[in-house]
């Protein structure tokens, strides 16, 4: 892995949202994520946080 | 509390937030989320719900690990890179008042605090609950594994000490941290922090307060479309 935090600066909210999804065949309903772009701030079961 | 996750309670937006308390950026976000619905018009009317995600489940319980040792020799990052990345998180928090103390961590398994965080929901008082166990494992440098120590935090946010360590020691709460989990397996969390606004509007990460602001109010907008 390349780091363990590698920080991003955070990033302004895009005021567009992403396009809601089909719910899953089981019925979990898709979500629609916000803002649109890449996360920032979250830590995986790999240990490692971005 | 986990099988209901989806709509609303007693006509409050609700934001269901998966996070660990090990989780710096779960800190960080719980805090940025809270000063959000500090700005939100309709902040009093907005309901938090903390759902359990196990960022390291294959901790021992009973045996408390250097935060740096499971980074470096069982995660395999470079230590020096470990260290200063740790040093932005701290200056990231030190920015919205909070005090990182990775230097003091103190690594377990987080199930029990999990569980802890679940009675303190039945209690009422899970947003104190949840805020304290950041603060004891990343300030305080408390084993947030230890029953001792969980109880007495209980008490420091109201709960009756005896009735937390019940509920703790009798294994209390255990299906709802594995229904948690099995949510977010199936929402498709793979990492934390993770906010779900009124059962519909998905926010991954320590996001800024206006994207949490934003994502506010578009749940709102749609609640009130309804």
């Amino acid at each position: 892995m390349a780091s363990t935090y590698e920080l991003a600066e955070p990033q302004a909210p895009e005021t567009e949202a992403s396009e809601p999804e089909a719910s899953s065949p089981d019925g979990v309903p898709a979500l629609v994520l916000l803002p649109v772009g890449e996360a920032v701030g979250v830590c995986d079961l790999d240990g490692a946080c971005r | 509390m986990g099988a209901a996750i989806f709509g609303e309670t007693e006509g409050k937006l609700v934001v269901d937030v998966w996070s660990d308390v090990m989780c710096p950026f779960c800190y960080m976000g719980d805090t940025l989320l809270a000063q959000a619905i500090e700005q939100f018009e309709h902040g009093s009317e907005v309901e938090v719900r903390y759902h359990s995600f196990l960022l390291m489940p294959e901790l021992p319980s009973d045996r408390p690990s250097d935060l740096m040792e499971i980074l470096v020799e069982r995660k395999g990052f470079p230590r020096e890179q470990a260290e200063a990345m740790n040093a932005q998180v701290t200056a990231r928090g030190k920015a919205i008042g909070l005090d990182y103390r990775f230097d003091r961590a103190v690594a377990i398994n987080s199930r029990t605090a999990h569980r802890l965080s679940h009675f303190a929901a039945s209690e009422g008082r899970q947003h104190a609950m949840v805020h304290r166990l950041f603060k004891a494992y990343f300030t305080d440098g408390l084993n947030v594994g230890d029953h001792a120590v969980l109880a007495d935090l209980a008490a420091e946010v109201g709960l009756d000490r005896d009735k937390a360590l019940h509920a703790i020691e009798s294994g209390a709460f255990e299906e709802v941290v594995d229904e948690d989990i099995r949510q977010a397996r199936e929402l498709g969390i793979s990492g934390v922090p993770f906010f779900v606004l009124g059962g519909k509007y998905g926010v991954s990460g320590a996001q800024p307060v206006e994207a949490f602001l934003q994502a506010l109010q578009s749940a709102w907008a749609d609640r009130a479309a309804v």
